[in-house]
Parts: C-alpha cells; sequence; structure tokens
C-alpha cells in the first residue's frame, strides 16, 4: 500500500519536469528579446544591456532553465513586466475566484450527473434513460461559452434576476457572491455533467450485476437500501477518479466561463497576459494550472486504494 | 468544455450485465436498438454533409455579402430581409453565418488530420518498437495530457501570436496524445499474432508490416477518433476565437461573431443565436457520426 503510494508520487516526477522543460521553451520561444519589451522602445542600449544583466537573460540556457526551475518550484513564479506586482501576488488574488467556480461548476455537474446517473441505470432501456442520454449528447455539443451568454439572456436580460457578469466577492456577503457564481457555474459546470453522468450510468449498470446485489436481493434487503448502500457506494468508487480528471479540465475551463462572465480569475489573468504580452505571468500561470492538473490526478489516484479495499490489498500483496 | 476525446474502453462494462439488462427489457430494448443502429450515423452524415455544402456554397446562398456596413440598418432583429437579424455594423447577420462556418471548418479539418498522421505515426511506432522510444513517447504524451486545450492554445499563441495557424497548431498538438495513445495500444496485441510473424518471415521490411499489415487494424478505431476528434476541435476553435486567440474580426466567424455578441446581449439577443446554434449543430451532427461510427465496428457496443 505504502509502496505503492510511493512508486506513484515518484513516477510524477519525470511528468513534472517535462511540463517544466516545456513552459521554460515557451518562455524561450517567444520572440523578442525580453529585456527590449521591459525597457520599452526609447531605451538605451545600456539600459537594455543593464536590465538583461539584471534578469540573468545573459546566462547560459541551462543556467537560466534551473534558476527558473528554482524559483518556480519556491513559489516565486516571476514579475509582471507591466503592473508592479509578482506573478505569485497577481496569483494569489485571482486563485480564490477560479478555485470557487470550479468547485461550484463540479458541484452542479454532480448534481446533475449523480441522481441522472443513478436513475438511468436503474431504469436502464426506460423513456428517462433515453431522454437523458439525448441530452447528455446534446450537452456535450453546446460550447460552455455559448451556454453562458444564453443564460445571461434568460437570467440577466430577461428575468432580471441575476447579474450579466463581474464578480462580488465573499465578504460582500454570501448570497451576494453565490449571485454572481450561479450562473458561471452552470455555464461550466452542464458540460462536465453530461460526461460524468454517463459513466456513473455504466459503472453503476455493472455493479447492479454483481453476485454481491443479487445476494442483498436474496436475503431480503429492501431495494432502497441494496441499491443506496451497496451497489450506488461501489458504482462511486470509479466514479471518483474521473471526478478528478474533470477538476482539472474544469481549471482549463474557467478561462472561458470567466471571459463570458467578466470575473478576475487565472484564467482572464492569463488571457490577458497573453495578449498584452506580458509573458513573466502568462508562463507561470499555465506552468501552475499544468502542475495543479497533474497533482489533482496523484492525489485521485492515491485516494482510490483508501476507496476501494480490493486494489489496497492487491497492491501491497503484490 | 475542455475535456479531449477518447475512445471509451469497452472492458468498463462486463459483458453478463449487459446481456441480462437487454433480456429485463427486451422489448423496450429492441425498439431502441433498432433506432439505435443505423439513424444516429445516417442523420449525422446527413447534416455534416448539409452544413459542409451549405458553407462551401455560402456565396451562393448568403443573400448579401458578409462585409457590407449599413450602419442606417445596425442591430435590427430578424425580419424578412434579414432572416437572423443584422449585427453592430448593419451586416446581414444570417450571410455572416454561412460564411462564418469557413474559417472553423478548415481549421478544425486540418488540425484533426495533422493530429492524426503524427499521432498515429508516433504511436504505431512506439508500439512496434518500443524500448526506450516508445518510454519517450509515453512520457510526452503523459506530460501534453496534462495541459487543458484551452491553455495549451494560450501557450501556443505566446509563442506564434494569435491568429487561425495558432489555433490550428494548438488543437492538433492537443489531439495528437489521443491518436498517438489509442494507435499504440491498437498494435502492441497485433504485433504479436500469427500474420505479422508470418509477414516477418517472408521477408517483408519493417515499413511495409507497420503500414500494410497493422495500420489496416486501426481504420476502424481511426475513423471514430476522427469524427470525434473533429466534434471537439470545432468545440476548441470556436472557443479559442472566442477569446481573441484565433480569427480576428472583421473576418465571419463563429466564435469571433459571439464574442462580440455578448457585448450586445442586452440590446440584440438573437445576434448571439444564431452563430451558436451553427456551432451546436455541427458539433452535433459530428458526434452522431463518431457514435454511430462506433457502433457500427463494435456491434456489442451497439447491442447494449
Amino acid at each position: 500500500m505504502t509502496r505503492y503510494l510511493i512508486i506513484r508520487a515518484v513516477g510524477v516526477i519525470p511528468t513534472l519536469i517535462g511540463i517544466s522543460i516545456l513552459v521554460f521553451g515557451i518562455t524561450y520561444l517567444i520572440p523578442g528579446d525580453p529585456a527590449l519589451i521591459m525597457a520599452g522602445s526609447e531605451a538605451t542600449p545600456e539600459v537594455v544591456a543593464n536590465l538583461r544583466q539584471q534578469w540573468g537573460l545573459d546566462q547560459p540556457v541551462y543556467i537560466r532553465y534551473l534558476s527558473w526551475l528554482g524559483n518556480m518550484v519556491r513559489g516565486n513564479l516571476g514579475d509582471s513586466y507591466f503592473s508592479r506586482q509578482t506573478v505569485t501576488q497577481l496569483v494569489g488574488n485571482a486563485l480564490p475566484v477560479t478555485l470557487e467556480l470550479a468547485i461550484l461548476s463540479l458541484l452542479v455537474a454532480m448534481l446533475i450527473a449523480i441522481p441522472t446517473g443513478i436513475v438511468s441505470a436503474v431504469k436502464a432501456g426506460s423513456w428517462f434513460d433515453l431522454g437523458a442520454a439525448a441530452l447528455a449528447f446534446i450537452g456535450l455539443s453546446i460550447p460552455s461559452f455559448w451556454l453562458g451568454i444564453m443564460l445571461i439572456y434568460v437570467f440577466a436580460v430577461h428575468l432580471q434576476q441575476l447579474p450579466a457578469g463581474g464578480f462580488t466577492p465573499l465578504s460582500a456577503g454570501l448570497w451576494p457572491n453565490l449571485q454572481s457564481m450561479i450562473l458561471p457555474s452552470i455555464a461550466l459546470g452542464t458540460f462536465a455533467s453530461t460526461q460524468l453522468m454517463r459513466y456513473l450510468r455504466a459503472s453503476l449498470l455493472d455493479v447492479l450485476h454483481a453476485d454481491y446485489i443479487r445476494t442483498s436481493r436474496a436475503k431480503g434487503l429492501r431495494e432502497r437500501s441494496v441499491l443506496l448502500r451497496h451497489a450506488v457506494r461501489n458504482a462511486l468508487i470509479p466514479f471518483t477518479t474521473v471526478l478528478g480528471v474533470q477538476m482539472g479540465y474544469l481549471l482549463g475551463g474557467t478561462v472561458i466561463a470567466e471571459s463570458v462572465f467578466a470575473l478576475p480569475g487565472i484564467g482572464r489573468l492569463v488571457l490577458t497576459a497573453v495578449l498584452n504580452r506580458d509573458y513573466q505571468v502568462a508562463t507561470g500561470i499555465i506552468f501552475l494550472i499544468a502542475t495543479a492538473f497533474v497533482l489533482i490526478n496523484l492525489v485521485v489516484d492515491m485516494i482510490y486504494p483508501i476507496l476501494d479495499p480490493r486494489v489496497r490489498l492487491a497492491r501491497s500483496g503484490g | 468544455m475542455t475535456s479531449t476525446p477518447t475512445v471509451p474502453s469497452t472492458t468498463a462494462t462486463s459483458l453478463p450485465g449487459a446481456a441480462e439488462a437487454a433480456r429485463g427489457k427486451r422489448r423496450g430494448r429492441s425498439l431502441l436498438a433498432s433506432m439505435h443502429q443505423r439513424w444516429p450515423l445516417t442523420i449525422g452524415l446527413l447534416c455534416v454533409s448539409i452544413l459542409c455544402l451549405v458553407t462551401i456554397g455560402a456565396p451562393l446562398l448568403a443573400p448579401a455579402s458578409p462585409d457590407i456596413q449599413n450602419m442606417s440598418n445596425a442591430l435590427k432583429p430578424p425580419s424578412a430581409d434579414h432572416p437572423f437579424g443584422t449585427d453592430e455594423f448593419g451586416r446581414d447577420l444570417l450571410s455572416r453565418v454561412l460564411y462564418g462556418g469557413r474559417v472553423t471548418l478548415l481549421a478544425s479539418t486540418l488540425s484533426v488530420l495533422m493530429a492524426a498522421l503524427i499521432g498515429c505515426g508516433v504511436g504505431l511506432t512506439a508500439g512496434y518498437f518500443g524500448g526506450w522510444y516508445d518510454a519517450l513517447v509515453g512520457r510526452i504524451v503523459d506530460i501534453l495530457f496534462s495541459f487543458p486545450v484551452i491553455l495549451l492554445g494560450i501557450a501556443i499563441v505566446a509563442i506564434m501570436g494569435p491568429g487561425v495557424v495558432s489555433v490550428i497548431v494548438a488543437i492538433a498538438i492537443a489531439s495528437l496524445p489521443n491518436f498517438a495513445r489509442v494507435s499504440r495500444a491498437a498494435i502492441v496485441p497485433e504485433k504479436e499474432r500469427e500474420y505479422v510473424l508470418a509477414a516477418h518471415v517472408v521477408g517483408a521490411s519493417t515499413w511495409y508490416i507497420i503500414g500494410r499489415t497493422l495500420l489496416p487494424n486501426l481504420i476502424g478505431p481511426l475513423m471514430v477518433l476522427i469524427s470525434l476528434g473533429f466534434a471537439y476541435a470545432v468545440l476548441y476553435e470556436a472557443s479559442l476565437s472566442f477569446l481573441g486567440l484565433g480569427a480576428r474580426p472583421p473576418t465571419p466567424e463563429w466564435g469571433v461573431m459571439l464574442s462580440t455578441a455578448r457585448d450586445f446581449i442586452f440590446q440584440a439577443p438573437w445576434y448571439a443565436f444564431f452563430p451558436g446554434l451553427s456551432i451546436v449543430l455541427l458539433v452535433f451532427s459530428l458526434n452522431l457520426v463518431g457514435d454511430g461510427l462506433r457502433d457500427a465496428i463494435d456491434p456489442y457496443r451497439a447491442r447494449r
């Protein structure tokens, strides 16, 4: 068990190193001299040379990579060329918005997916199942930004119940904060829900035909407790893996939702940074999100044997 | 919305379970099954063909030029003259929607083809040769999988600048790992089979074996992957353009149009409706084709 966890954790290191090389490669491939960009067009050559030395841009590539990596690992993501803040400060301000959005979207996705998935599997082949499958199929084809715009039209323009965009921090009250998050979370969570729903339905269908379900029915358990205590609990185990993957994708999807709803999260931060050519900010955030994605999947993989004793035993035995 | 297409493994569901489910609901099942078998594929292919034809034939079908401005006619709701309404410059939205598919279709076709070619090439050789090369490819695929597509798009735009080419490259790179992984997984069990050994014995070259004896086994899964990958490519292309990373105004492009329409949602809600509906229609049809193809080559799945 412990050995499995250690092997799994160590296995992530080459991937993380690969990501860091790739992201550093991006900073290296970006056309134009960062020192020139920082100094501006009217700077004298001495100023540019000074900047270059100050930022270590005159060092060989591998030294620049190692010092960059050292900074990243220590949580120093660099400095913005334009705003007088460090990338870490900018990210620190924006991250809570993005995390809240990602978590709420996942919640929306689960609220849709879990009941629908369970009923679909229990009543497999019914009109409900068919209808849910059709809706999921359509949901899979709707771009989240369009869904977002349509939600704005219905709830902000037409019904005038929710704001069309902008962020209200939690400090202004829970309800105003949630109001600004409801539409983005639905726009983002719907897509994830379709995949979660399909997956839960398949894994529950599998479980429902297992011998121990027949046994628990045979010993006279009520259908409700067979379903909830035995079937759903086991079907949710593989579901957690998919949940982890979706969480990672949601982190990427926040770029779009934040753009549609004008939320000041890291998605919008990285987007404006790239469009303004503020590359320290852009690469810092790209590295951060890719690393988070890998680590989320690692955590999910590590939770898995805790949830499923069979995996735990099989792996500690081997 | 940023997930990558994968071919769900059929091993996720066990055979006996499915068989029992089929028995239990036989009547409902057979109705569903017959509806399920060929319809999605037929309807999907039909819709995709119509959308492609309409887009290619835009100059013939469009009631007006997509670029002609008429400020006195700006942001007018749908009418007999302008069935989809007009935009902020008084341009005819129906014409712009018709033309708007061109960038999307071209970019997603190119990116999926690039991804399929490179991905399969890499996957096939990795699976065939194995060893350190295989390990390296596996690692690179893992790394690429850890970048959400939109983020990859942002990274590529950082290097190449915004534009359609950046979007094509970004989607190709993002879709590539899937093709590599599927083709590698398909070839590893296959290369041990007798017919491959036989090809070796009669003296066929390595490239002949990979290209002529092993590749044909992949055509089925590959077609499914291409059509589903195409659906995702359309979504990503529109998303990246929406974010301002791809095609730029005044190019008529669905994502770009939606990005402008977002700002006019209070004055002109119809503006955002039709470009989005076009994306949904195209992606939906492509998903139908992909799903239909998957059922056609894997009859077991279709029966479920």
